[in-house]
């Protein structure tokens, strides 16, 4: 087994539950915050395990994480403007995922 | 009157420049730096002379990975040093009684962070604070005893982005004076 993709896998379970373990005493803003990191923690997670990806959605993906890298702390200035950022933010996943993921005729879920 | 004016001066321009550090060089902080700071820190005025905080230096990779794993407030990169703030509550509640163990602490351990973030800085060094942390975990990694209960973790290091000043409320909004 390697030994750094465990470490990298526990280290991303261990901020999740880390976070909920938090959160019940946390500002109310620290929800929406953890999701976002946890966002950008994953796609490294992808990265450094590896994933096999399409180029393009490689390059989506990092740019999603450098976009949240710079924006991320807007909750400490300004947290109408994070709230605008994570808006933002979910709207361009949704093109991404529109884009890239042909989804079959299968009923949903 | 000069020389208070000048203590004065000198002391309110570290506060108003200390900054709140999360991307820190790899440059290793030296022990005795860290030494100075806590021997002036153990000085910090505690409820009825409660002096019930431990500090607890990180100075171990392995150790400071598996604490950020559990540490959501941990953003940022680079290699500080960590300072576990633990108060040994055992000791709160024998001397201090139950608002020791409860509250007192607590603002024990915010004075203790204040004491720590301005002498750092004015060695050169950053700090951040973090209070999003799992103290089940922690308490785990260290082995910690039951007695000792970790408060805040303080990462301490040299800066590597120093960021621009948080909003702040002025003081109209936050003092009322009583003649």
């Amino acid at each position: 087994m390697n030994e750094k993709i465990l470490e990298k896998i526990f280290e991303f379970l261990a901020y999740l539950s880390s976070s909920a373990q938090g959160l019940f005493g946390e500002p109310r803003e620290y929800g929406p915050l953890r999701c976002v990191d946890a966002m950008r923690r994953f796609i490294d997670l992808i990265i450094e395990l590896k994933i096999p990806l399409d180029k393009d959605v490689m390059n989506e993906l990092k740019e999603l994480r450098s976009w949240i890298d710079k924006d991320i702390h807007l909750l400490m200035y300004d947290p109408d403007k994070f709230k605008d950022f994570v808006n933002k933010l979910t709207r361009s996943l949704a093109e991404i995922i529109e884009k890239y993921l042909s989804l079959s005729e299968e009923k949903p879920r | 009157m000069v020389i208070y004016m000048e203590k004065f001066e000198f002391l309110a321009e570290i506060i108003k420049n200390r900054r709140t550090i999360r991307y820190f060089l790899d440059k290793e902080v030296p022990k005795d730096m860290l030494i100075k700071i806590l021997d002036i820190t153990r000085l910090i005025p505690t409820g009825s002379n409660l002096q019930d905080l431990r500090f607890i230096i990180i100075n171990n990779r392995r150790l400071l990975r598996l604490i950020k794993m559990f540490s959501p407030g941990w953003i940022g990169d680079g290699n500080p040093i960590a300072i576990i703030i633990c108060s040994d509550l055992k000791w709160a509640l024998e001397k201090g009684g139950s608002y020791a163990a409860e509250k007192m602490y607590l603002i024990h351990a915010g004075i203790a962070f204040q004491t720590v973030a301005l002498l750092a800085y004015s060695l050169g060094l950053g700090t951040n604070p973090i209070m999003s942390f799992s103290r089940d975990a922690v308490k785990a990694i260290l082995k910690l005893p039951e007695n000792l209960e970790p408060v805040m973790i303080v990462l301490v290091g040299y800066p590597k982005i120093v960021p621009e000043p948080t909003p702040r409320l002025p003081l109209e909004k936050i003092m009322v004076w009583v003649d």
